[in-house]
């Protein structure tokens, strides 16, 4: 590429002007050849592409939904129905499975998330934090289908007949909420599964947001006399709350769209569950069974399409929020979460 | 520290000072468990179907694949991960780039969040959009069906915005000084980017790219709405005959089946899809070792 073409002259009256232009760039655009103008254009067309791609996918699911929009209106929430064969649909069931499932997730992953990560950050042995915590980090590189196979092999016969008898026999007794036939599959194996996958993403942000607690407010603590628990658990713990929350957040956007996992043990019957024991249907799980078959049918497929959309939107609330939270601890460095297969 | 005065604290704190502690190790062990737990259970199932001709035939018998391998689904994923790439790593480079060179301008930050969301969208939603976009008969898409480039581009979709997120934070990794001193050299932006920044952030490109592959060969809700599956080894990439076998469709496939040889194989071909996933896990992590924290949340 030549460099005689610069015009030096012409850059700095630019940049007398202007100032400083484009604060925040690695390169200012003043000092610069004709071609490399025109590079700097074809580097937007990159940010274009993300910008295309983010329409593409909100502007199909709002068109390919809309006949369903346009039909039941909001009602679609709340209503229960879903009848193809009388083209009456509501998403309710479907919103309370998701909602149980990933609420039973987040139950068991947080305090698990939690002690790991003041495990990894505080209590392990420097050489033996980097061993595990990349045990933890594989965790979350398995595929989705290969935890729903554990979960049908494993989970499902040991819920059925050792933790859900247990369970009706010692809680159930006094609360009908944890009664149930023990099938094994259910939203209660959907929930540990899920559970399972997000601990590696919450304990690692939790993690990192330990490891940047300042230093003078842990030696503060121990001048106080306080314990080496009681500085982790009290003092640290507690500077790293918004960091928690933040990872809790990306936990449930996560939770919230897995499907595989979630499909092969929840036992797929569209009923709202009344117990914990129940099998129930969740969004994700419904489109991935059923989506090729509603396609014959164009109310069918927007009803579903519209089920996609409200899982789109959740995550895309949940994600900005848990970004914004991490943003400020991280200084930019976080990646998200990236929605499970 | 406050050790020596241990004496002077109370049973109470004491216990719970211990306490504490162990509780911290027992839940990160009930943390882990699961990776231990998943290995073994496949390989209890699975290891009596594993042997060399499991991953070098195609499946046949009746019910399909109770005979022979799964060949088919290697193959295919191999299709997949390819196509995907192919469309990922170009345009994910070039958003990165975009993102890197443009930093901090509103603009960037706003492609910044959508990339960042978009590495949040569910499964089954890509799968909508690859569906209506390359498969769907009717209307707008492209009408490829069921098919390879279906399946594969859709999985491409999911991986540019981690080849992004990564190539733009291993470009930011490059020091500033080098930048610099390329353009007090008088070289131009491209010839910067081109010869200084690109090749000194190359491992963590490398990085990113792997992080998608490994993504990919996961994803198995998408492939229902754009490939679906196919017992054979395909004669085209779209149209009627272009769909092809996946592994992780296989497992979902034999592991729905009520036929005990099925899931003996499902569990094999977990193993093999187990085995193909850490092995790339490891090796980015050996990789990366000494920046292991800025590409371990991505995965």
């Amino acid at each position: 590429m030549e460099v005689d073409n610069v015009v030096p002259l012409e850059g700095t009256k630019e940049k007398a002007r202007t100032g400083n232009a484009r604060p925040g760039r690695v390169s200012s655009n003043t000092f610069l050849s004709r071609s490399d103008r025109f590079f700097g254009w074809s580097l937007q067309g990159g940010g274009v592409f993300i910008l295309g791609l983010f329409s593409i996918v909100l502007l199909i699911c709002l068109i390919e939904s809309w006949p369903s929009i346009a039909k039941f209106g909001f009602s679609f929430l709340w209503t229960s129905t879903w009848n193809p064969a009388h083209g009456v649909f509501g998403a309710l069931t479907y919103l309370v499975g998701t909602f149980w499932v990933t609420g039973i997730a987040l139950f068991i992953s947080i305090p698990v998330a939690i002690f790991s990560a003041l495990f990894l950050s505080d209590y392990a042995p420097k050489w033996l934090s980097g061993i595990v915590s990349t045990l933890m980090e594989m965790l979350a590189g398995i595929p989705s289908i290969v935890f729903g196979a554990f979960g049908i092999t494993f989970m499902v016969p040991l819920l059925r007949d050792h933790f859900e008898p247990f369970l009706a026999n010692t809680l159930g007794k006094k609360w009908d909420f944890f009664n149930g036939d023990p099938m094994g599959y259910g939203i209660l194996a959907a929930g540990i599964v899920v559970g399972f996958m997000i601990v590696p993403l919450v304990a690692t942000v939790t993690r990192d947001s330990l490891l940047m607690v300042p230093h003078e407010m842990v030696e503060a603590s121990y001048a106080l006399g306080a314990t080496k628990a009681e500085t982790v658990f009290f003092v640290k713990l507690k500077a790293v709350v918004p960091g928690m929350v933040g990872s809790f957040i990306l936990g449930f956007g996560r939770a919230v769209g897995e499907t595989m996992a979630v499909l092969l043990v929840i036992g797929n019957q569209a009923s709202i569950p009344q117990t914990i024991q129940d099998v129930g249907y969740t969004i994700s799980s419904l489109l991935a069974n059923t989506f090729t078959y509603a396609v014959i049918d164009p109310l069918y497929a927007a009803a579903e399409v519209e089920l996609g959309l409200i899982l789109l939107l959740i995550t895309l609330v949940v994600n900005t929020l848990g970004r914004r939270l991490l943003m400020r601890l991280m200084g930019g460095r976080l990646a998200g979460s990236v929605g499970g297969g | 520290m406050g050790n020596e005065k241990k004496g002077s604290l109370s049973l109470f704190r004491r216990v719970r000072t211990v306490l504490l502690g162990f509780l911290t190790l027992a839940f990160f062990i009930v943390a882990v468990a699961p990776l231990l737990l998943i290995i073994w259970t496949a390989w209890d199932k699975g290891k009596s179907a594993l042997n060399w001709s499991f991953v070098s035939t195609l499946p046949t018998g009746f019910p399909v694949g109770s005979q022979g391998g799964i060949l088919n689904g290697i193959v295919g994923s191999i299709i997949l991960v390819i196509v995907a790439s192919s469309l990922s790593v170009p345009a994910g480079i070039w958003a990165g780039m975009y993102l890197w060179e443009e930093g901090t301008t509103p603009l960037a930050r706003l492609i910044r969040l959508l990339s960042d969301l978009l590495l949040g969208v569910p499964s089954v939603v890509w799968g909508v959009v690859g569906f209506y976009v390359f498969s769907t008969s009717t209307g707008y898409g492209l009408h490829w069906g069921f098919s390879a480039m279906a399946g594969g581009l859709t999985l491409g979709f999911i991986m540019i915005p981690i080849v992004t997120r990564v190539t733009e934070q291993a470009l930011r990794d490059v020091p500033l000084t080098f930048i610099e001193g390329s353009f007090a050299l008088g070289a131009s932006r491209w010839q910067t980017l081109k010869s200084i920044a690109i090749p000194s952030a190359m491992a963590g490109i490398g990085t990113g790219i792997l992080l998608g592959v490994l993504n990919v060969l996961g994803q198995t809700a998408p492939l229902i709405f754009t490939n679906y599956y196919n017992t054979g080894v395909p004669s085209s990439l779209v149209g009627s005959q272009g769909a092809v076998g996946d592994l992780a469709m296989q497992i979902f496939i034999y592991i729905h089946e009520p036929s005990e040889i099925l899931h003996t194989k499902a569990m094999a071909a977990s193993l093999v899809l187990l085995g193909i996933v850490l092995f790339i896990d490891i090796g980015i992590r050996l990789m990366t070792w000494g920046s292991r924290k800025l590409y371990a949340r991505v995965g």
